[in-house]
């Protein structure tokens, strides 16, 4: 206690705060612990000032984005000098981070590239998820499938995943030549990692890439949309409560109306038609512990005439019926330990009629997964666990109505292992390496993929990233059926990747090298001998995507251009010989602009999409793959105006695509016989219609507005 | 009677150096906040939020000068240009706001200064933040009128917000208006419980309201 009728001694404490480099730190705060003398640190870093304190201290220097430090001084009346160096922290948006492979898009770290707005608003994309991530580079256009083709590889290469977990089947129903599309809305999302290759431990069984979706959190209010649509319309309602809430959605879509006033090239008998319905359950067990429930069902029905090749004309028919459900829980259990677990469940059926043949397919698949995710020292993340994946699979087929039913199917049970460590060396540099193992109860074989990482921040701005990969995946169900002992399939993936961020403007330039091995080959005579099935297969494909993207130069503005040079070749399936695949182009272009016109509270979105063209096989010459379609040209717009019906946000969103009325030819379907001439008729494979016009109007009862 | 003497003058040093110890932290604080009241650039709020921060250091009980780091370092981030340090400073502002809002948690003005750093968060990404933080801006303001209707800055901030949003959504100057003028009725009635408590936002108000005409 100090004797305050005795006369203060005013001691000057002074000294110097730098960084490890030697240069100043500018408006540090020097104080002395449990006391209010100290002062700011100068523009040349220097500091002085007086206290009355004597004796043993402890002196101490801080500034936001440093490593706060202490010193025990000595105040005296002579004086004291002190000098601090202080260290940079590691805080998260300047971290280096791996980037090779991976494209996010999410709300949650400031250093993304793309949010979950961008999926949702970018034009051409009806709101399909998987014709925005077509935009992005590594993304090869092929439009008669709508799904997505990655840097080389085939679609089932691709697998997509919502909180962890795999959806088995993330399209809709559809025949050949008729586009998917993605069965979940963009608006469920938060975050989007779209990784076109090298990605992480925790997930396998996809050669090409991993599509990882993030669903929201708890929604911040209870309330009420609709929305009405040239195609249908739909309802959701979600309710808030303190730490639960409960959406519940319906939709009808039916295409009929639009296909009778707009011509296409399809002879609908009965347009594209579906009824679904979703919940989502979300629940705070915490303040740190979230649990998520998702389950939806959706049945659809269509029926068209197809004219094949040789002007034979045959009559499809589909009708599918799907339920996925999946409940993930998240909880910190101590500040270095996080557990995730998660169940999943899918069961779809197919049942098509091709002229006079009917087959029907059922799918039922299940999973868990458990994971644990450890920091053991600071820089030092470790993420281990493990994951089972159970799978019934039956196709029954019938050529005539007379004929026999001939069934097939399988059943498998996959269970994996993995764990990845993530060690951040220093603050530029950060390596990751992981490790996977999976066995397969079915075809009773076992793999171990090794999964490695690098990042190295060359500047505040910019790094280089590096990611080498094995991946592993079992043959499609058509292949399994026939021959259940075939092994995994397998690619190897080579990265090296430089991103560049600032002042709004993204550069990201990557370069890739794919082999391919043990890819399943049959013999075309004899598809139902499982004798002609092997793992003889291989191939390779490597490239070059680039992405720029600015949002800074244009005012309301927004464009990204992405780029990608591919050379692919394989030989897997039917093919003969090795030869570049029919779903392949060499370049792909896409340049996707938005523009927001406040004086219209008008959003405008615009997509270009550019390919080379695609190989196609030519009975009637020499060779096979050897023909090539010509270049594919598609320019789409898209308009969302904002405004308000009776005080409730709406929006109008009108979209077209095909703007300039290309001729778009995705490949050419042969008859199996020559007609007299000896020659194979053939029939362009494109659009179902030169191009498709949507309108629609969505209100928001009881939800907040927008900021400027 | 020596003892009691001496016991005497020991009680008295002892409330002689409490009083002093106040005045000392009076002192200090009337300081800091005359500095905070006429800190115009970023390079100034920076010494204030650490005068503040010292304080805050020292003092564990006391919720103003955790209060008055935290809206220091939020008036930084208006004045930052690089998005990535705004959303930093707005990180501290949070940390320090966490830190009062533990030991005072029913006062108004802290629930205000909560919506008033929802708000700031807004500027860093308008398109794909307005939306999130302006309802929590609401929430927050709500929670702090009900615990003093009184509270100008409340009116101010809830004007604040309105105004920056587009009418289509029930924004915009003439909607702001009704509540800039309550929050100038409140801040000419203003009485704050001490010297030290919060009282800024009037020139705010009257300015916002100047463009509503």
């Amino acid at each position: 206690m100090p004797l305050l009728l005795m006369a203060q001694q005013q001691n000057t404490i002074r000294g110097m705060v730098l960084d490890t480099k030697g240069q100043p730190v500018i408006g540090a705060n020097v104080f002395l612990k449990n006391s209010y003398d100290g002062t700011s640190s100068g523009p040349d870093g220097s500091f002085s000032f007086s206290t009355t304190a004597t004796g043993p201290q402890t002196l101490v220097a801080a500034y936001l984005g440093y490593e706060q430090q202490e010193q025990q001084i000595v105040v005296s009346a002579t004086g004291t000098s002190v000098r601090f160096k202080l260290k940079e922290k590691l805080s998260q948006l300047q971290a280096v981070t791996i980037t090779a492979g991976a494209f996010e898009a999410g709300d949650e770290k400031r250093s993304t590239v793309l949010s979950s707005l961008d999926i949702v608003t970018t034009a051409g994309a009806t709101a399909d998820i998987f014709s925005a991530i077509n935009t992005l580079p590594g993304a090869q256009r092929v439009g008669e499938e709508g799904k997505l083709f990655v840097r080389g590889g085939d679609s089932y290469e691709t697998k997509t995943f919502i909180d962890g977990l795999l959806v088995q089947k993330p399209y809709n129903a559809s025949v050949p030549d008729l586009p998917a599309r993605g069965r979940f809305s963009p608006f469920l999302f938060s975050g989007t990692t779209f990784s076109s290759g090298g990605y992480s431990a925790e997930y396998g069984q996809a050669l090409s890439s991993a599509l990882l979706l993030k669903s929201n959190g708890l929604p911040e209010k209870t309330e009420t949309g609709v929305s009405l649509m040239s195609v249908g319309l739909g309802a959701s309602h979600t309710q808030r409560w303190a730490k639960t809430s409960l959406a519940l959605t319906a939709d009808y879509t039916n295409l009929a109306p639009y296909t009778g006033l707009i011509k296409q090239h399809i002879d609908w008998e009965q347009a594209p038609e579906t009824k679904s319905g979703s919940l989502i359950f979300r629940h705070k067990t915490s303040d740190t512990g979230l649990l998520k429930v998702y389950s939806s069902y959706s049945a659809s029905h269509l029926a068209l005439t197809q004219t094949t090749p040789g002007q034979l004309r045959q009559y499809v028919e589909l009708g599918n019926n799907n339920f996925y459900s999946n409940a993930t829980y998240q909880e910190l259990l101590t500040a270095k330990w996080t557990l995730y677990a998660g169940l999943g469940y899918g069961f779809n059926t197919d049942n098509v009629q091709v002229a006079e043949q009917q087959i029907g397919e059922q799918d039922q698949s299940a999973q868990g997964k458990l994971m644990f995710e450890h920091q053991l020292v600071q820089p030092l993340w470790l993420k281990f666990g493990s994951e089972w994946t159970g799978r019934r699979y039956a196709q029954e087929y019938q050529a005539h109505a007379t004929s026999q039913t001939i069934g097939s199917g399988f059943e498998e049970m996959l269970v994996a292992s993995f764990a990845e460590a993530d060690w951040t060396i220093s603050p530029k540099v950060v390596a990751r390496a992981g490790i996977r193992a999976e066995h397969s109860q079915l075809v009773d074989h076992t793999n171990l993929a090794p999964r490695l990482s690098l990042a190295y921040k060359t500047d505040p701005h910019g790094q280089i990233s590096a990611a080498y990969g094995t991946f592993y995946q079992l043959p499609e169900a058509q292949l399994l059926r026939v021959n259940n002992q075939l092994g995994f399939e397998r690619a190897t993936h080579y990265i090296l990747n430089y991103q560049h961020q600032q002042n709004k403007r993204t550069l990201r330039a990557e370069a890739y090298y794919k082999h391919y091995d043990n890819l399943v080959k049959y013999n075309p005579a004899l598809p139902y001998h499982p004798e002609s099935y092997h793992n003889s297969g291989s191939g390779y494909a490597q490239g070059i995507d680039l992405f720029w993207r600015d949002r800074k130069s244009i005012k309301f503005g927004d464009y990204w251009i992405s780029y990608s040079l591919l050379d692919t070749r394989r030989n897997y399936r039917h093919f003969p010989q090795q030869a570049i695949p029919t779903f392949a182009s060499r370049h792909n272009l896409a340049l996707v602009y938005k523009h927001f016109v406040p004086a219209l509270k008008t959003q405008i979105g615009s997509t270009y999409a550019f390919a080379s063209g695609r190989p196609y096989h030519d009975p009637n010459r020499a060779g096979f793959n050897q023909g090539r379609t010509a270049t594919y040209h598609d320019l789409s717009l898209n308009a969302s105006y904002l405004t308000n019906i009776w005080g409730n946000f709406t929006v109008v969103y009108v979209s077209a695509t095909n703007l300039l009325g290309n001729s778009q030819v995705f490949g050419y379907r042969y008859a199996s016989q020559p007609d007299e001439s000896g020659t194979f008729a053939r029939q362009e494979v494109g659009p179902p219609a030169k191009r498709f016009l949507f309108v629609g109007l969505f209100i928001n009862f009881g939800g907040q507005g927008i900021h400027h | 009677m020596k003892k009691s003497i001496l016991f005497i003058v020991a009680a008295i040093l002892m409330t002689a150096n409490t009083f002093a110890q106040q005045g000392h932290y009076q002192a200090v604080m009337g300081k800091n906040l005359e500095a905070l009241r006429t800190a115009q650039t970023l390079e100034d709020y920076q010494l204030v939020a650490n005068g503040f921060e010292r304080m805050a250091a020292a003092e564990q009980q006391q919720w103003l000068p955790t209060y008055y780091a935290s809206f220091s370092y939020i008036n930084m981030s208006f004045r930052e240009k690089d998005d990535d340090k705004r959303d930093q400073y707005l990180d501290k502002a949070q940390q320090h706001l966490d830190k009062a809002l533990k030991l005072q948690p029913k006062e108004s003005e802290l629930y205000a200064l909560q919506g008033f750093l929802h708000m700031a968060r807004i500027q860093v990404s308008p398109m794909m933040r307005g939306m999130k933080y302006s309802g929590l801006a609401k929430e927050a303001l709500e929670k702090a009128k009900n615990l003093n209707p009184d509270n100008p800055r409340v009116y101010y901030l809830l004007g604040s917000n309105t105004f920056h949003t587009p009418s289509m959504f029930g924004g915009g100057s003439q909607a702001a208006k009704p509540l800039l003028e309550q929050a100038k009725l409140k801040f000419e009635k203003q009485r704050a419980a001490t010297a030290l408590a919060p009282s800024w936002g009037e020139p705010q108000t009257l300015a916002l309201l100047a463009k509503c005409n």
